[in-house]
């Protein structure tokens, strides 16, 4: 755990660690936690083997083997680099003609030539929003107990597409998503932008139904700052909500100054279920070139059907108050001894008065339904966040307790953290253009490390900080530190950001080449798998499960099906319901069938209401959007082996990639199986599977009874195909 | 601050056990292959499994199990609630059995079992909403998301059969936030309950999604299912050691095990008439419950570690007079069934079945026909394994306003469970974003008064 040639002083931290407990308080004067510490480029190491690579980051990973005695593994094979270059960068296998001219093109640039070809590729971004939209817990619906649909969600996923295709540089990113609305935009597609960036603050699942306001905006806040704080600077501030972080160096105090902030803000996420009073609604931003002339007519609208809703719903409480009345009456007339006449009275009275208000409640149905079905021209809406009318500071709330309140906190950048210094805020504004300042600045310890340390983990299998969201006490300690801060330095000083440039230069090192086999050692020579079995030296290339929307796109592609064409911006199936009909998701589900969920775009562009994830997502782990996510469950369970050989859905692709195959090759069945093995594996068939394909074609079919399919040849195929797709080798990548 | 010897002890000690535990359960893990594994419990456990019968809505103690002459005395007289009166049950109670234990007339079968039930009469619990409240029952938390007691409980035990999953949930609740009351969490995704049919449709017609091929015939599919596996060990054989190339390989043999072992246990055609009475199949009122708890008798003895079922409809704001007898006369046989049949092929003992809601209902109400949400005391029951049987535990106010006599928070019911099941609450716990999580959050205690 201690780090060597380091010398450290005997602080509580540093006892903790060594009795192996993890429960003592904080303390102690200088920041102890490693990840609080200045970022320093320090020197690249020198290594007894300069001959292996003369990259800086292959130096530091080298010296630290030669340390430990361990020879890395030999490079993998070109084409296996060329599928996990592929599949790293745009989450799609390489066609087998892309394959040919790589394993053909003998230049000296070939591989820089294909890393820029992938980065310039617009399936880049589609592949690397995904990550950030784990860690930014992105979704198209609530979630929670009232399932709201956002139907302008997208935008912000949209967002996040286009500014990793265009290598928008990661502090922009960064501040964009907290204080987008503050920052000086010409009005136009830039400004409107950078509103849809902040939307960040506002897709996080709230309690609409809580009925105390004060609970829900506490609630609220303490969403914003836990996503905050772990998407951005690798903690979790929020457990100080309740009283000062047990293990981290963050006071409660600090807690309600950041929630100061937010509390100032106005998150815009739409209203909440339509004609309950009191629920915890917001506006939306209007944006585009119409928002200005649309936005007031169509908002007015809103506000009159929330009412006529609010009139309906009271209309029809109200008949069933005399329906319940009159059931009572009619149950008491039951009993002997009643004065029949006076209730019998009573009751016609009540039928009389249910048919009036029969009558009112269908009226205002109709009323509602007009409104809903008719809406005036709407503008483009979005997702975002603004001020508040008054910025407040937050009363720190003892213990967490809404109803136990101290002194109001001065709204201040979390002082806690030594570097980026205080940054005062004005009376006047809520201080997240502060916090964007303050996150960016490079003095921040925190916020390229952290960064860093998510881009590292996705090319190279686990990051340096194996826990990708805990910089904290609690989370892993870095595995190459001096690395890691050169990387965060170089990132923020030499690279300006870009995220492009940083994977560039990972991808381009001899480390992310390692194979992820080695051959024993040489007599003499330590075996690293016994010396590093957790491979903590990155002595080999870790091999990973495709995640789910990786392998998802990937039997599309195989089949010949993907439509790499993004979907037409607001199609999708949240955002292309009736902008003002009752929005909440059991409201809709009848018409989420299982189908509905699915299209043959890339899955990035999947429907993602919280708690209804499509089916294939939901069964290979990816994450329900309710929490910041870096690093994703990797499981291998038996209902994934059952979804790759029963599902309907993965059997269609088999069909389709053996329809696919006798098309492309008609007439020889080698030639077919070849092809096979080549667009699912990225590699020739070896001659035993060869044997092995062709005795199991020449097997009975045994379709269940009832099934019919075009042929028995084609149902051979589609068997065999299917086998193929759901095998190990195809799910993982060495 | 520095931090008092206590507190230093303290962290020492948990900090240890956590440590164990986590050892203990990797290393059989990759030992018995795979975290479903059977794994040793903290201590010496009284019940191997749970059934627990979920009574979505909020059931009426009053009308069950609290039985409350004071208010019957005090009908239609003030209560605590100015705009209400109180308003007495309109049935009858009666003592039964040895114990002399309370029961409503509207529950006769389940009656004839008073002996054999532990009646938690003080139960509390943090939130009376719905969605809130369900979600604290499920998972310990109504603010944040959190694993399920299924979930929790697979994590820590294992499964007993490796055919099947750990925690089976029939018919899950859907609507508002239903899918949180089932799922992992940050626990691995195994621990998630596999669902068996769906909230609002019946139980006869339940399947389980892609258990069966819907193309090929079974040695069909043992015929793919070898070519698959000739390829994945040609591929297993070229990579360096990965447990989950071979977890995958044995990941489709079970699949297909438990297409084997799974419809099986769903198809209720084997059992003879008797079992099908006695759970009141094929009788309207009592099917749809019966099906659900033969089904969870046989899951439950085939090895699943927690059975959920479900009872959607007790949420009865007016037409108690109508509602509460339906509700009750779905449930009362099947209940009465499933106690009789544990305990005739001798799995009561080592089986603990928990009955109840979300929360309960008020003594009192505006219209005199229906009753409002209560977290503040409301009543659960247990039975079989290691529970104190034919015991009435705590007891609310004369009216049934709240629970002034020995009050056990739902985070006590959770820490009792695991006990039963020989997991210590406070040793249970998963690092998760720099933290030790557990079912009870940082409360709970043992009610050592339910406990044989």
């Amino acid at each position: 755990m201690l780090l060597p040639g380091r010398s450290y002083a005997l602080t509580p931290w540093l006892a903790t660690l060594c009795l192996g407990s993890a429960s003592l308080a904080w303390g102690g004067e200088e920041s102890a936690l490693w990840s609080l510490r200045p970022v320093i480029a320090g020197a690249v190491p020198t290594v007894a083997n300069p001959e292996w690579s003369s990259g800086e980051i292959d130096r530091f990973l080298l010296a630290a083997m030669e340390s430990r005695k361990v020879h890395p593994a030999p490079e993998a094979d070109r084409a296996t680099l060329l599928r996990r270059l592929t599949f790293d960068l745009t989450g799609l296998p390489p066609s087998p003609e892309e394959r040919e001219l790589f394993l053909a093109d003998e230049s000296e640039t070939v591989l820089e030539d294909t890393v820029d070809r992938l980065l310039a590729s617009p399936r880049f971004g589609e592949r690397w929003a995904r990550h950030w939209l784990d860690v930014a817990r992105y979704a198209e619906s609530n979630g929670r107990a009232r399932n709201m649909l956002w139907h302008h969600a997208w935008r912000y996923r949209d967002w996040v597409i286009g500014a990793l295709n265009r290598d928008l540089p990661f502090d922009e990113f960064a501040r964009l998503q907290i204080a987008g609305d503050l920052l000086e935009r010409a009005p136009g597609p830039a400004r409107d932008d950078a509103r849809v960036a902040v939307g960040f603050l506002a897709l996080g699942a709230k309690s609409l139904e809580e009925p105390k306001r004060e609970v829900f905006v506490m609630d609220h806040l303490d969403e914003q700052i836990d996503t905050f704080s772990r998407a951005f600077l690798g903690l979790s501030v929020a457990c100080a909500r309740c009283h000062d972080h047990k293990f981290d160096p963050i006071p409660t105090r600090d807690y309600y100054a950041l929630a100061g902030i937010f509390l100032s803000t106005k998150a815009l996420y739409g209203h909440g279920p339509m004609g309950i009073s009191g629920v915890n609604d917001s506006a939306l931003q209007a944006i585009g070139p119409e928002a200005a002339r649309l936005a007031p007519a169509a908002l007015a609208h809103l506000e009159q059907l929330k009412l006529k809703t609010q009139e309906r719903n009271k209309a029809r409480s109200d008949r069933y108050r005399v329906v319940r009345r009159k059931a009572d009456a009619e149950r008491q007339l039951k009993l002997p001894s009643r004065d029949d006449t006076a209730l019998t009275t009573e009751i016609g009275r009540m039928a009389a008065e249910i048919a009036d208000w029969d009558l009112k409640v269908k009226a205002l149905e109709a009323e509602v339904t007009a409104l809903e079905t008719h809406p005036p021209p709407q503008p483009a809406f979005c997702c975002s966040a603004t001020e508040a009318s008054t910025p407040t500071d937050c009363r720190l709330h003892v213990r967490g307790m809404t109803g136990n309140l101290g002194d109001p906190v001065p709204r201040a950048c979390l002082p806690c953290i030594p570097g980026p210094g205080i940054r005062t805020i004005p009376g006047g504004e809520s201080g997240r253009r502060q916090l964007a300042d303050w996150l960016t600045d490079p003095a921040n310890p925190l916020t390229a490390r952290v960064a860093v340390n998510r881009i590292w983990s996705h090319l190279m299998g686990r990051g340096l900080v194996a826990t990708p969201d805990d910089f904290g006490m609690n989370g892993s300690r870095p595995s190459h530190p001096e690395l890691l801060d050169r990387l965060a330095w170089q990132f923020q000083h030499e690279m300006g950001w870009s995220v492009k440039r940083l994977i560039r230069t990972i991808v381009l090192t001899k480390s992310y080449r390692l194979s992820s086999t080695a051959p024993p050692p040489p007599p003499g020579a330590l075996d690293p798998r016994l010396v590093d079995p957790d491979n903590t030296l990155h002595w080999r290339h870790f091999p990973r499960a495709l995640e789910a929307e990786v392998l998802r796109d990937a039997l599309l592609q195989i089949s010949g099906e993907l439509d790499t064409n993004p979907p037409k911006p607001g199609t999708g199936l949240v955002a292309s319901l009736p902008p003002l009909v009752e929005q909440e998701f059991h409201a809709f589900k009848p018409a989420f069938l299982p189908e509905d969920l699915e299209h043959q775009h890339r899955s990035v562009y999947l429907p993602l209401v919280r708690g209804e994830l499509p089916e294939f997502l939901k069964c290979f782990d990816f994450p329900d959007p309710g929490l910041p996510l870096g690093r994703r469950d990797e499981t291998v369970v038996p209902t994934q082996a059952s979804f790759l050989l029963n599902a309907p859905w993965v059997i269609d692709r088999a069909r389709h990639t053996a329809r696919r195959l006798f098309e492309e090759e008609p007439s020889d069945v080698n030639r077919r199986l070849e092809r096979l093995s080549l667009l699912a594996l990225g590699r020739p068939m070896a001659i035993e599977e060869r044997a092995a394909a062709k005795a199991y074609l020449a097997m009975p079919v045994g379709l269940a009874p009832g099934v019919t399919e075009e042929s028995l040849e084609m149902s051979a195929w589609t068997s065999l195909c299917q086998a193929v797709l759901a095998g190990t080798e195809f799910r993982f990548l060495p | 601050m520095i931090p008092s010897r206590r507190q230093f002890l303290q962290g020492l000690s948990t900090g240890f056990a956590y440590a164990a535990f986590s050892a203990l359960a990797s290393s059989e893990a990759q030992a018995a292959g795979g975290p479903l594994a059977p794994k040793r419990s903290h201590f010496p456990a009284r019940a191997k499994r749970v059934i627990f019968l979920c009574m979505r809505g909020g059931p009426s103690q009053m009308e069950t199990f609290d039985y409350k002459p004071k208010l019957n005395a005090d009908n239609l007289k003030p209560g605590r609630n100015p705009k209400a009166f109180l308003f007495g049950s309109q049935w009858a109670f009666h003592q039964q059995g040895n114990s002399g234990l309370w029961v409503s007339e509207l529950l006769p079968e389940t009656a004839r079992h008073a002996d054999r039930l532990c009646v938690v009469r003080s139960m509390r619990t943090d939130n009376e909403n719905h969605p809130q409240a369900l979600e604290q029952l499920h998972t310990g938390s109504f603010q944040f998301l959190r694993p399920s007691m299924g979930s929790w409980i697979s994590y820590g035990l294992g499964t007993e059969n490796a055919n099947l999953p750990g925690f089976i949930a029939l018919k899950p609740l859907s609507a508002l936030g239903g899918s949180r009351y089932y799922g992992s969490a940050f626990l691995p995704a195994t621990y998630r309950a596999t669902s068996i049919g769906e909230a609002g449709k019946p139980m006869k017609s339940a399947r389980i999604g892609n258990l069966t091929s819907p193309r090929l015939t079974l040695p069909a599919q043992r015929r793919q299912l070898d070519f698959l596996q000739t390829l994945n060990e040609r591929f297993t054989e070229g990579q360096e050691h990965d447990g989950r190339l071979e977890g995958a390989i044995e990941s489709y043999e079970l699949s297909y095990r438990m297409q084997a072992e799974l419809p099986g246990l769903m198809d209720l055609a084997g059992e003879n008439q008797r079992t099908l009475d006695l759970y009141g199949i094929g009788q309207g009122t009592t099917d749809d419950f019966g099906r659900q708890c033969l089904l969870a008798r046989r899951l439950s003895e085939a090895g699943v570690r927690f059975v959920e079922i479900t009872h959607e409809d007790w949420d009865h704001h007016g037409f108690v007079s109508s509602l509460m007898p339906k509700a009750c006369s779905q449930i009362d046989r099947p209940i009465a069934g499933l106690l009789t049949d544990l305990s005739q092929r001798g799995l009561l003992e080592e089986t603990l079945v928990i009955w109840g809601g979300e929360f309960g209902r008020t003594p009192d109400d505006p219209t005199q026909d229906g009753r409002g949400h209560n977290n503040k005391g409301y009543t659960m029951w247990l039975a079989g394994a290691g529970v104190k049987a034919g015991t009435a535990y705590g007891a609310t106010d004369e009216h049934g306003y709240e629970a002034v006599e020995n009050p056990v928070h739902l985070h006590d019911l959770h820490a009792t469970m695991l006990h039963l099941l020989g997991l210590d609450h406070e040793q249970l716990t998963f690092r998760h974003a720099g933290r030790d999580f557990r079912l009870t959050d940082v409360a709970g205690q043992v009610v050592q008064g339910v406990l044989a």
